[in-house]
Order: C-alpha cells, then sequence, then structure tokens
C-alpha cells in the first residue's frame, strides 16, 4: 500500500473535492461521537439518579421501622 | 439468548462486558478504517477523490437499514412474548437509526452533487430512505405521543412492523426503477463488482460502524432501562409516602 498524498495541501485540497469529502466526513464523525457519548453520559446520570433514590427509599424504611 | 437477555439483571451484567468491548473494538477498526480510506485506498477512476464519500456513506446506509432490521425483530419479541426489554432496544434503535439515516442522506446529498450535479433528484433509492428516515421519527414521536408505556410500546412495534415493507423497497429500488443511484456492487450475484482496493477499507469501515452500533445500542438500552427503574423508584417513594 502507498500512500496517495504527497503532502498535507493534497490530503486537504482532494484534487479540488475537498470541500465534499471533508464535510461529510467531519459531519460523520459528529454522529459517531453523539451516538457514543449521549448513551454514556445518559448512563451515568440515570446510574446518578437510581442512586439516590434508592438511598432515599431506604432511609426512609429506616425510619419506618424506628 | 433473548429469554436470557429478557431478565434486566442478565442484560446489566452482559452489558458491563460487551458494552466497553464493542467500544474499544470499534473505535480501534474505525481508526485503521479511517487511515486506510482516507490516505491508502486509491482514487476512483471516473469520480476522482469524491469517491472517498463512500466509505462513510456505504457503512452508514447499512447502520440505517440494520437498525430497522433490529427494530422489527425486537417489535416482534415485545408484541410476542412482552420482554419489556426488547421494547427498550427498538427505542434504542430507533433512536440511532434516525441519526445514521440521516447521515445517509446528507452524505448522499453531498457525494452526489459533484458526481450527479444535483443535490437531490427524487428517485426511488434516494426517496425510500428518506421514507425510513420519516419513518424513524414518526415512531420516536408515537412513542412519546403515548403517556402509557405499554400501550405506546405496542403501537410504535406495530407501524415499525408496517414500515418494514419499506426495507427490501430500499434494497431493490435500483432493481426496480431507473435511478441515479449505481446499483448494488458489493452484496449481488456474481460477487462484488468493486475493486478489491476499495472494497476491504470499504469493509473494515463497515464492520467499525457495526461494531459501534452495537456498543451505543446497548449503551442506550442500558440507559432506558436505568429511566425504568428511576421511574419506579419514584413511584414506590410517593406510594410510600401517601401511606404515612
Amino acid at each position: 500500500m502507498t500512500p496517495q498524498f504527497h503532502n498535507l495541501q493534497e490530503l486537504i485540497a482532494m484534487d479540488g473535492y475537498g470541500g465534499y469529502v471533508w464535510t461529510a466526513w467531519g459531519l460523520s464523525f459528529l454522529v459517531v461521537i453523539f451516538s457514543l457519548v449521549f448513551p454514556y453520559l445518559a448512563q451515568k446520570k440515570w446510574q446518578k439518579r437510581v442512586s439516590e433514590l434508592e438511598a432515599l427509599l431506604a432511609a426512609k424504611r429506616k425510619n419506618e421501622k424506628n | 439468548m433473548f429469554n436470557y437477555l429478557a431478565n434486566p439483571e442478565r442484560f446489566s451484567r452482559f452489558a458491563k462486558w460487551a458494552y466497553p468491548l464493542l467500544l474499544v473494538l470499534g473505535i480501534v477498526t474505525l481508526a485503521v478504517g479511517t487511515v486506510w480510506s482516507l490516505l491508502y485506498a486509491p482514487a476512483d477512476y471516473q469520480q476522482s477523490q469524491s469517491a472517498r464519500i463512500m466509505f462513510i456513506h456505504v457503512p452508514a446506509a447499512w447502520i440505517a437499514t440494520f437498525a430497522y432490521a433490529t427494530m422489527a425483530v425486537a417489535s416482534v419479541i415485545f408484541l410476542v412474548w412482552r420482554h419489556n426489554l426488547a421494547d427498550l432496544g427498538a427505542r434504542a434503535a430507533a433512536e440511532i437509526g434516525a441519526a445514521f439515516t440521516f447521515l445517509c442522506l446528507v452524505t448522499g446529498s453531498i457525494w452526489g452533487r459533484p458526481t450527479w450535479g444535483t443535490w437531490w433528484e427524487w428517485d426511488g433509492r434516494l426517496t425510500s430512505v428518506l421514507v425510513l428516515f420519516f419513518l424513524y421519527l414518526g415512531y420516536l414521536a408515537l412513542r412519546s405521543s403515548i403517556d402509557d408505556e405499554q400501550k405506546a410500546g405496542r403501537a410504535a412495534a406495530i407501524l415499525c412492523l408496517v414500515g418494514s415493507i419499506n426495507i427490501p423497497i430500499i434494497r431493490y429500488s435500483v432493481v426496480w426503477w431507473n435511478t441515479l443511484h449505481q446499483p448494488a456492487a458489493i452484496i449481488r450475484k456474481g460477487g462484488p463488482s468493486i475493486h478489491p482496493e476499495l472494497l476491504y477499507p470499504l469493509l473494515v469501515m463497515g464492520i467499525a460502524f457495526m461494531l459501534l452500533f452495537g456498543a451505543s445500542l446497548i449503551g442506550r438500552t442500558k440507559a432506558l432501562l436505568m429511566a425504568k427503574r428511576a421511574k419506579n423508584l419514584e413511584a414506590k417513594l410517593v406510594y410510600s409516602g401517601e401511606n404515612q
């Protein structure tokens, strides 16, 4: 396998198609990152909420027993 | 397998190792595929460097239809066996599928401009993929418009199964109608018509997108499961407060 571009300018220009290629690739990476980060953040958020609610429920049950 | 994962506890244990594994494998494969596609794959003899859009447009299209097939299978499991986790999985697949269908449409449009001379054409393939995007949006809108989760799940599952007729239409649209879109070049009788130097990096990108779809699906389903658990706990707290 040989590299198709000799320098960074050639890679960015892509024979005049750079605007199309880099826009499409940039957008794709945004969607991929979003589709991975969003579930991760949602997991963190709900995990925290579940822990808070479990602690609240446990405290309430303890109060009821006393 | 379905019955095994239908149990939330078992699913959580499965997600604990499957989610990071798919995520790491997906990121590594995506890095390899990106370098191969952008730096080492040769330019197309007709489309020149604009053909590099193919390496993300085609995998996005695969995920767009694969996510819908996943949704349809999960909807059948939910309707027949009443597994609530399948309903959550279908919803997660719809959210990811909508994002990748949007990506497929936009990258296709960007690619169409230099190759066809137009951003959009109402031909069979493009229109049927646009219908797929609206099906995803309709599915998600229907779910959020009904408060009762069981009723929302059933209504959305039925809509999903009715809409699944669109999947073979997308697949065969380039055969049934005269379209600007090129015919199938990979999964076809007689093997792929695409040159191996372009095919291999495309397959690597396809595998990367599949792995990342799997990670995202598991992660989102787990988040929805936790949200449901939080709702149940909130209801328990309210109930115990009212009984005091």
